[in-house]
């Protein structure tokens, strides 16, 4: 039986290997045009996802569970309760959850012999803050603490300026909750380097326990760390967990951008510049694929005029050369993404390494100098999806002037 | 070599579609690459004029050890000998000494870590502008006994509001815990909150009495009528007061060196990037467009035109075309980038957020000769890279075989 959709896409089938030459350099076009695509729209959500990675591993983590005061009025007065048979409520409520990680925070007057700086007194369990920013592998000097051995680890530039060092003493004080003082002695187990010098320079990590006795806050944390097994997970969680929370109003689920508001409008800001270079870059890319498109159209006009002058229809014609376009496309973003996905989980797992001063401001910042790239699904679907429409829009020329083809002319050419 | 140049430009208006479309593509590119550059430039130096304006300052001295150890003893040594040598100075503007202290604020509610900075309210207007970051309030110079002004975000985490008071706790010279109670006379809120939250400011007679008991200074801020003599003044400084460190803008903030490293990087690879795709556009195209040309090319070496010629012919075609391509762009991007210095670019339709968060929604954007020499590397290389596969294509054509086609 005769079919003539089958048979156009026959035509337009045979058509395009009839000249491998040329749709190879067609394919291989739309395949480039994807990769730089994906290649710079990859780079900039990596050094997003840096960014934001680095802001919750070393300071407030990508979402939190608190008491509903505290965010307003970060005081130990709006401690929440917390114990393990509730920490493993939230953990158990979705596998998307990876871990949680219980902190207490306090400001204190810190003292060594002579020396008294305010600083940052963080009760944790080592364990699982190792797990949420690799602490453990910070250490400089000494050893780790664990729960309740009632010694502490204070960061490398805290310690310089308190002029101490591993084995000796430090005086915290300060106020615990609901203004019971709060003064405790405790030998300094080990110096860590925190990467962000601005902490480095003012921070030290207790256990959960002893902080929790020094500021008379037994059974209480002044927040819940939740860690989704993925970055992209953080706003689903959240939803769940208040959901599973909204009876106990005492609670409050915050998450990262709610938390470091100005991280977000830094990234927002950083986007809309980079909307602004990708539209340039579609430019060069559609001027790119015009430029060859155009060529081959020229090359094809005697074609096109005898296929006319034997009495094909234009618009048969005009089909079957949409028809070639869409393979061409298809095949080009295909192979664009075969080309992309393998290149850039490379340089996922091997960063490209930065060095000289950028590197130290960078290392001073407390952020890795690698140029990071995102393997996110969106990235590489969207680009795939403009650079085919690109494509598609380009390939309109040949249709266009087949359609006004003077067949005497084309034909002489 | 005239002649083929010749050739080359015939032979490339003999195609006006397709080569007007690959020069359209190469001045696009160039312009907008060149631009953002500019734009980047503009934000940065925005930036930096803003830190160097509200705080920091063109030179800073210190103790050698203040900035690391902030130790109240770590004064500038011979502080008025300084002072009188910057007043005699004809580069300086203006300087403003301070006083420093590593404390807590208390309210009744909470506590936090801070930076105490005494100033004299006077001088520290004559050389910074950050008393326009004040928004509720008055400066320093409020009559009532012991001011003091803290960001907004400090206000808010320690529950108080203008006129109320807060205890003030640090270390005096003798190692001594001291605790006094300051009146807040004003809120500032600052591009950065983080900065609102670990900073107040004080009058420094206020508190170098309490750390002291006389006048002290611990950081001079020296503001220039020229940034460009910064370096000479630190370095003049360092000579003069060798128990004193002398640093210029560009070595005392972390923040502006990252910006402009970082910055500076992520413009060339974008810059990398945009020229890439772009030559691999030319590169296709020129290639098909020696496929189209085989029977003309075929005849050129057929009547003895030597391969050499041939490959010289087709790679000056795309050089010549893409740089005339990308001069036109630079030409365009210089007067874009010379009437947009002036005007500005207005970024309050982009990121209304950016007003809120204290930073001026008016960039300038410029281009120093540096980056344009590096951006002409950039698409020289794209160029060469563009026009030799082709070109190597083009002699390895078979004369015969082409002719016949």
């Amino acid at each position: 039986m005769f079919n003539p959709i089958l048979m156009y896409l026959k035509l337009a089938w045979r058509n395009i290997w009839r000249n491998r030459r040329r749709t190879l350099i067609t394919v291989s076009s739309i395949t480039f045009a994807v990769l730089f695509a994906v290649l710079m729209r990859s780079v900039g959500e990596g050094s997003y996802d840096q960014m934001i990675e680095n802001m919750a591993r070393f300071h407030t983590g990508f979402l939190q569970i608190q008491d509903r005061y505290y965010e307003e009025e970060p005081s130990l007065d709006n401690a929440m309760p917390y114990d393990e048979d509730f920490g493993q409520r939230i953990l158990r409520s979705d596998d998307r959850i990876d871990f949680i990680v219980p902190r207490i925070e306090a400001s204190m007057l810190v003292s060594s012999d002579e020396i008294t700086r305010g600083g940052l007194v963080l009760g944790v369990d080592p364990d699982r803050e190792h797990r949420l920013n690799e602490l453990r592998d910070n250490l400089v000097e000494g050893r780790f603490i664990s729960a309740g051995d009632g010694s502490l680890l204070v960061g490398q530039g805290f310690a310089r300026r308190l002029n101490v060092t591993v084995g000796d003493t430090l005086i915290l004080l300060g106020q615990g909750r609901f203004g019971m003082s709060a003064a405790g002695k405790y030998p300094i187990a080990g110096l860590l380097q925190h990467p962000v010098t601005d902490l480095d320079n003012q921070i030290v990590y207790l256990s959960l326990p002893d902080a929790q006795w020094l500021l008379s806050a037994e059974g209480y944390v002044t927040s819940l760390l939740v860690t989704p097994t993925r970055t992209r997970f953080t706003e689903a969680v959240a939803e769940l967990l208040r959901d599973q929370l909204a009876d106990e109003s005492e609670f409050a689920v915050l998450t990262w951008p709610e938390m470091m508001p100005e991280l977000l409008q830094a990234i927002e800001f950083d986007r809309t510049s980079l909307l602004f270079i990708t539209g340039v870059l579609y430019v060069v890319i559609g001027f790119g694929l015009f430029g060859t498109i155009l060529t081959m159209t020229l090359e094809r006009m005697r074609e096109f005029g005898v296929l006319l002058s034997v009495g094909m229809q234009r618009l048969q014609l005009g089909f079957v050369v949409f028809l070639e376009t869409l393979f061409i496309s298809i095949l080009g973003v295909i192979t664009g993404f075969l080309v992309s996905y393998p290149l850039l989980t490379w340089f996922y797992f091997n960063p490209v390494r930065l060095t000289g001063d950028a590197a130290e401001t960078m290392l001073e910042f407390g952020v890795e100098p690698i140029l990071p790239v995102s393997l996110a699904p969106y990235v590489f679907y969207n680009q795939m999806m403009v650079v085919f429409i690109i494509a598609l829009l380009v390939s309109l020329y040949p249709l266009l002037k087949l359609l006004r083809l003077n067949i005497l002319d084309a034909a002489r050419t | 070599m005239h002649i083929l140049l010749t050739i080359s430009w015939r032979n490339i208006w003999r195609h006006p579609a397709r080569s007007g479309i690959l020069m359209a593509a190469i001045i696009v590119g160039t312009w907008a690459g060149i631009l953002t550059a500019g734009w980047v430039n503009g934000l940065l130096e925005q930036r930096i004029e803003y830190l160097i304006g509200t705080e920091l300052s063109h030179v800073q001295i210190h103790h050698p050890e203040y900035r690391v150890e902030r130790e109240p003893w770590m004064a500038i040594s011979e502080a008025e000998d300084v002072i009188s040598f910057l007043s005699e100075d004809e580069r300086v503007a203006s300087f403003s000494p301070r006083t420093m202290a590593e404390g807590l604020a208390r309210s009744p509610v909470t506590a936090a870590g801070v930076r105490i900075r005494g100033m004299d309210p006077d001088l520290e207007r004559a050389t910074t502008s950050f008393h326009e970051q004040l928004v509720e309030g008055e400066w320093l110079d409020d009559p009532v006994r012991n001011p003091v002004l803290m960001g907004r975000a400090l206000a808010e985490k320690l529950r108080l509001k203008p006129g109320q008071r807060l205890v003030l706790q640090f270390q005096d010279l003798d190692n001594q815990i001291t605790a006094a109670a300051f009146h807040i006379a004003g809120i500032f809120q600052s591009p950065s909150s983080e900065y609102d939250e670990r900073n107040v400011l004080v009058r420094s007679e206020d508190l170098s009495g309490l750390v002291a008991g006389s006048f002290i200074c611990h950081e001079l801020a020296v503001r220039l009528h020229e940034i460009e003599d910064a370096d000479a003044l630190a370095s003049d400084l360092n000579t003069r007061f060798p128990d004193n460190h002398a640093q210029t803008w560009f070595e005392l903030s972390p923040e502006i060196r990252y910006l402009s490293d970082w910055g500076g990087i992520m413009t060339y690879i974008l810059m990398i990037i945009i020229m890439l795709a772009l030559s691999f556009g030319i590169l296709n195209t020129m290639l098909m467009a020696i496929f189209e040309r085989t029977r003309e090319l075929g005849m050129l070496i057929s009547i003895g035109m030597s391969r050499t010629r041939v490959f010289v012919m087709i790679m000056l075609e795309s050089l010549v075309l893409t740089m005339s391509g990308a001069l036109a762009g630079f030409l365009l991007s210089w007067i874009t980038i010379g009437y947009l210095s002036d005007r500005g670019i207005d970024m309050s339709k982009f990121a209304e957020g950016l007003a809120e968060f204290g930073f001026d929604p008016m960039t300038y954007p410029f281009v120093t000769a540096a980056e344009y020499a590096a951006i002409s590397a950039i698409v020289i290389f794209a160029a060469l890279l563009a026009s030799v596969y082709p070109a190597i294509k083009a002699v390895r054509l078979n004369p015969v075989e082409a002719s016949k086609d």
